[in-house]
């Protein structure tokens, strides 16, 4: 099975920031290359340099997956922007937990309300 | 005593799989959904340590994992080919090496009742154990 299948994406803007739904329930070693196309396609989008990952549907999220969210948040900061993740399962928030570099909301809206409240590279500039 | 036993080849793919047949076994026996999902991200981990380590040798490290059930915990070994490697040993990282890698066997770390390594001949042989029922949250 292609990779399209196993790790569907989907991407929808809150004003201007980005919003990538995860749509598979388990990340497992094998997702890297599926998670890294998906997380640089979301960050292009991010003309604003916002991006939410909506984890919501997320059960198990491994060391893998943490490599890709950090490698585009390296990305995005480089260019003042920033990625958070909402939502997940009870061992999501427990692997998030390690990754320091991205807060972690309960819910996409109160991710929304947070990077809303900041300002956004383009308005920093 | 309920046993799953597996051998993995050489992707990732096989990986996954056998961590999703793991996650399965253990709920199928009746454990907690959250116990379940920690077999299944340490066989994602372990299994793919080992593979990465044992890719420096001629031999393939020819990956074995089993789980077995009781009562009360859910135990993983994963035992393969490779140089001597103790999970629970503590390694210094860089950001930039944390960056890379590391993070996996933190996570077993953290996720594990109790963790023990053996070395047999060639093999490393970690054991990997949790509790089959979460135990409730105290404030």
């Amino acid at each position: 099975m292609d990779d399209d299948r196993r790790f569907p994406f989907r991407t929808e803007m809150r004003g201007d920031i980005v919003v990538l739904t995860f749509g598979a329930s388990h990340y497992h070693a094998d997702s890297h290359a599926a998670l890294g196309a998906a997380l640089t396609q979301a960050a292009d989008a991010a003309r604003a340099g916002r991006v939410i990952v909506d984890l919501s549907g997320v059960v198990l999220f491994s060391s893998t997956a943490l490599r890709a969210l950090r490698s585009t948040y390296v990305a995005l900061e480089a260019r003042g922007g920033r990625i958070v993740a909402a939502g997940g399962g009870e061992l999501v928030a427990g692997v998030l937990k390690f990754a320091p570099f991205i807060e972690h909301y309960h819910s996409v809206d109160e991710a929304v309300a947070a990077l809303s409240a900041a300002p956004s590279a383009k308005e920093a500039e | 005593m309920p046993q799953l036993i597996r051998r993995i080849g050489d992707t990732l793919a096989e990986i996954a799989s056998v961590a999703a047949e793991a996650e399965t076994f253990c709920a199928a026996d009746g454990a907690d959904e959250s116990q379940s999902l920690r077999i299944g991200l340490a066989v994602d981990e372990l299994a793919a340590n080992a593979l990465i380590h044992g890719a420096a040798r001629e031999e393939a490290p020819d990956v074995v994992v089993e789980i077995w059930t009781d009562a009360c915990e859910l135990n993983l070994r994963v035992s393969a080919r490779g140089p001597r490697f103790d999970p629970r040993e503590r390694r210094e990282k860089t950001p930039e090496e944390f960056a890379i890698g590391g993070r996996g066997l933190t996570l077993v770390l953290a996720f594990a009742d109790r963790l023990a390594y053996a070395r047999d001949g060639e093999r490393n042989v970690t054991t990997f154990t949790v509790a089959k029922f979460a135990r409730p949250e105290v404030d």
